[in-house]
C-alpha cells in the first residue's frame, strides 16, 4: 500500500532535481549556444552571399573554416594569437582566389549538381591534406594568459574569451553588414544578387565583384575558424562539422539573405544548445528536424524571398 | 582616320549578323545603321528577332557571324560590360529595376558602375519628378511607367551614347504612355541618338527620323516614316498594319 505513493514521490523528486540542475545550466548553455550560433552566423553569411552573387552552391566553404583554424593555430604557437588572426584570413583568401581561378570558375554556370560534386571533392582533398600535414588528432590553441579566466555577468560565470571571441563576432557581422548596405561595392553586390545581367548591362564588373565577394567570404570563416580554436578543438574534419549545420542555417533562414543567415544561425545554434542539456539524444537530429519544419511551412526559409530574377 | 564626331558620321553599323539561341537561328544576316543624333526605329511584329538584335548590340547574346562596329570600333564579341562602358546602354524590355534596392539606389547604383558620368541625380529628379517623390520606395513599390522612367534614368546617368530602347511603352495606360512619348521626345531633343524598338506603331513612327522593318531575322524595309506610312504591302505583310 505504502509502495505506490512512495515511488511517485521519489520519481517526482528525481524530476524536480533534473530540472533544477536544468535550469542551473541553463544561462551558460544557452550563452554557449548563442556563440556557436555567431559562429554559424559568420560560415553562413559567406556561403548565402556567394549562392546569392555567384549562384554556387559551396560545399568547400567549410574547408575554410578549416584550414583558418590550422594557419591560426600554426602562426599563433609561433607568433601569438594576434598574428594567428591576422594570418588565417589572408591565407584563406588566397586559397579561395586561387581555388576560384583555376577550378570553381568553370562551374559558376553549371548545374548545381556539378557545383556540389566539385565543392565537396575539394572539401575531401582539404581534409585529407590536412589530415595529412598535422595528422588526424584533436588540436587546440590555449587561451593566452591575459584572455584566460572568466568573467562574472551577475547570473552566472563566464570564460572572457568567449564573451571576447563573441563580441568580435558579432562586430564582424556589423562590417559585413555595413559593407553590405552602405558601401558603393555593397550596392553592386546587392544588386548582382538580385540581377547579374542587369549590372553588366549597366556597366558594371560583375566578375570582379564576385571573386572579391568570393574572398571575403572565404577570408570570414577563416579569420572565424582561426578565433574559435581556443574554443572549439581542431581536427581534419572540423570543415564538415561546422559546414552542414551553417547549410541548415542557410535553408532555414532562406538563401540569400543576410538576416535569414543571422536569425538561422542562432536559432540553430541555440536549438543545439538546448538540445545537448534537455534532450541530449536528440541533440543531432533537432536541427534537421527544425530545418523540415521550416521547408514544410516557409520552402523559401524564414526571411527568403521565393523570387530571384537568375542572369 | 579622323575621330572627330560629325552629324552625319555613323555611330553604329550593324552589318550581317547571325544571331543564334541554342540550335534557332533568330538573325538571319541583319543589317544597319545608325548615325548620330539620328532616332531610327526597328519595327516588326512578335518575336522576329527586334529584342535579339539588341541583345546582339550590346553583347547579350554575342552574333556568330559578322560585325558590329561602334563608333568605328568593332565591339562585335565584346562582353555587355566593355559595351556599357563604350557608351551603348540598353533600357531591356522587362525593365529590370532592381527590386530590392530604392529607386534612389537604382539610380545611385548606375552611377557608380558608370565609366563617365552623364545626369547628375538632380538632372533626374527634375525631369523625373516622380522618382523624386518615389525615391525611398523599393523597385517592386512602384508603377510601370515609374519603371519604365527608372530605367531610362539609369541609363542617362551614365554617359551614354547610344540609347537602345526595348518597347518602352509596353504594358502601359494610355496616359502613361503619352509621358513616355515625351521623355523619349525630350532626349532626342537633347541629341541623344536612340534605336527604338516598338510594337506600339504610331508611337514609334511619331519621334523616328528612319525606320526599319524586320522579319523572319532579316531587314525587310528602310525608309522615313513617311515612306513607311505610304508603302500599304509593307505595312500589311510585315505589320498587320
Amino acid at each position: 500500500m505504502e509502495a505506490g505513493p512512495f515511488v511517485r514521490r521519489t520519481t517526482r523528486e528525481n524530476e524536480d532535481t533534473t530540472i533544477d540542475a536544468i535550469l542551473s545550466q541553463l544561462p551558460g548553455q544557452l550563452l554557449d549556444g548563442f556563440i556557436r550560433g555567431l559562429v554559424y552566423v559568420a560560415i553562413a553569411l559567406g556561403l548565402t552571399i556567394v549562392f546569392g552573387m555567384l549562384r554556387l552552391v559551396n560545399f568547400a566553404h567549410g574547408a575554410f573554416y578549416a584550414i583558418g583554424a590550422y594557419v591560426g593555430l600554426v602562426v599563433a604557437e609561433k607568433l601569438g594569437l594576434a598574428a594567428g588572426l591576422i594570418a588565417a584570413p589572408i591565407a584563406v583568401a588566397f586559397f579561395a582566389v586561387v581555388f576560384d581561378r583555376i577550378l570553381l570558375r568553370r562551374f559558376y554556370s553549371k548545374e548545381p549538381t556539378s557545383q556540389i560534386l566539385v565543392t565537396f571533392g575539394v572539401a575531401i582533398v582539404v581534409q585529407e591534406t590536412l589530415r595529412l600535414i598535422f595528422g588526424g588528432t584533436t588540436r587546440s590553441f590555449p587561451i593566452p594568459a591575459a584572455l584566460a579566466g572568466s568573467f562574472n555577468l551577475g547570473f552566472t560565470q563566464y570564460p572572457t574569451y568567449r564573451l571576447l571571441f563573441a563580441i568580435g563576432i558579432v562586430l564582424l557581422i556589423v562590417a559585413v553588414y555595413l559593407f553590405i548596405e552602405r558601401t558603393d561595392y555593397g550596392l553592386i553586390v546587392r544588386a548582382g544578387i538580385r540581377d547579374r545581367t542587369m549590372v553588366q548591362l549597366l556597366g558594371g564588373n560583375v566578375k570582379l565583384a564576385s571573386t572579391i565577394i568570393f574572398a571575403l567570404g572565404a577570408s570570414l570563416a577563416g579569420l572565424v575558424g582561426a578565433a574559435a580554436s581556443p574554443i572549439y578543438s581542431v581536427d581534419p574534419n572540423t570543415g564538415f562539422s561546422f559546414l552542414i549545420p551553417s547549410f541548415v542555417v542557410v535553408v532555414i533562414g532562406g538563401l540569400g539573405s543576410f538576416w535569414g543567415a543571422v536569425l538561422g544561425g542562432l536559432l540553430v545554434g541555440e536549438l543545439q544548445s538546448v538540445a545537448t542539456l534537455a534532450l541530449p539524444a536528440a541533440s543531432d537530429v533537432i536541427i534537421y528536424i527544425a530545418m523540415a519544419i521550416v521547408l514544410l511551412v516557409k520552402p523559401s526559409g524564414l526571411l527568403g524571398e521565393s523570387e530571384m530574377i537568375r542572369g | 582616320m579622323s575621330t572627330i564626331a560629325t552629324a552625319n558620321e555613323t555611330m553604329l553599323r550593324v552589318d550581317a549578323i547571325d544571331t543564334y539561341y541554342g540550335d534557332s537561328h533568330i538573325l538571319k544576316g541583319l543589317s544597319l545603321e545608325i548615325r548620330r543624333g539620328e532616332t531610327v526605329a526597328l519595327l516588326g511584329r512578335n518575336g522576329v528577332g527586334k529584342t535579339t538584335t539588341l541583345k546582339s548590340i550590346v553583347g547579350w547574346v554575342p552574333p556568330k557571324r559578322g560585325t558590329i562596329t561602334f563608333d568605328g570600333v568593332d565591339v562585335t564579341g565584346n562582353e555587355m560590360m566593355a559595351n556599357a562602358r563604350a557608351g551603348i546602354s540598353l533600357v531591356p524590355e522587362e525593365r529590370r529595376i532592381f527590386t530590392n534596392l530604392s529607386v534612389y539606389e537604382n539610380i545611385k547604383l548606375a552611377q557608380v558602375t558608370a565609366q563617365r558620368p552623364g545626369w547628375t541625380l538632380q538632372d533626374v529628379y527634375d525631369h523625373f519628378p516622380r522618382l523624386k517623390e518615389r525615391e525611398k520606395n523599393k523597385g517592386d513599390e512602384i508603377s510601370g511607367g515609374e519603371k519604365q522612367m527608372l530605367a531610362i534614368a539609369r541609363a542617362l546617368v551614365q554617359d551614354t551614347k547610344l540609347l537602345l530602347l526595348d518597347e518602352p511603352t509596353e504594358g502601359l495606360a494610355p496616359l502613361i504612355v503619352r509621358e513616355v512619348e515625351a521623355i523619349v521626345r525630350e532626349i532626342k531633343a537633347k541629341g541623344m541618338t536612340i534605336l527604338l524598338v516598338e510594337q506600339n506603331f504610331y508611337s514609334a513612327l511619331a519621334v523616328a527620323d528612319r525606320c526599319y522593318v524586320i522579319d523572319q531575322g532579316a531587314i525587310q524595309f528602310e525608309g522615313t516614316p513617311t515612306d513607311l506610312k505610304g508603302n500599304t504591302e509593307v505595312l500589311s505583310r510585315y505589320l498587320h498594319v
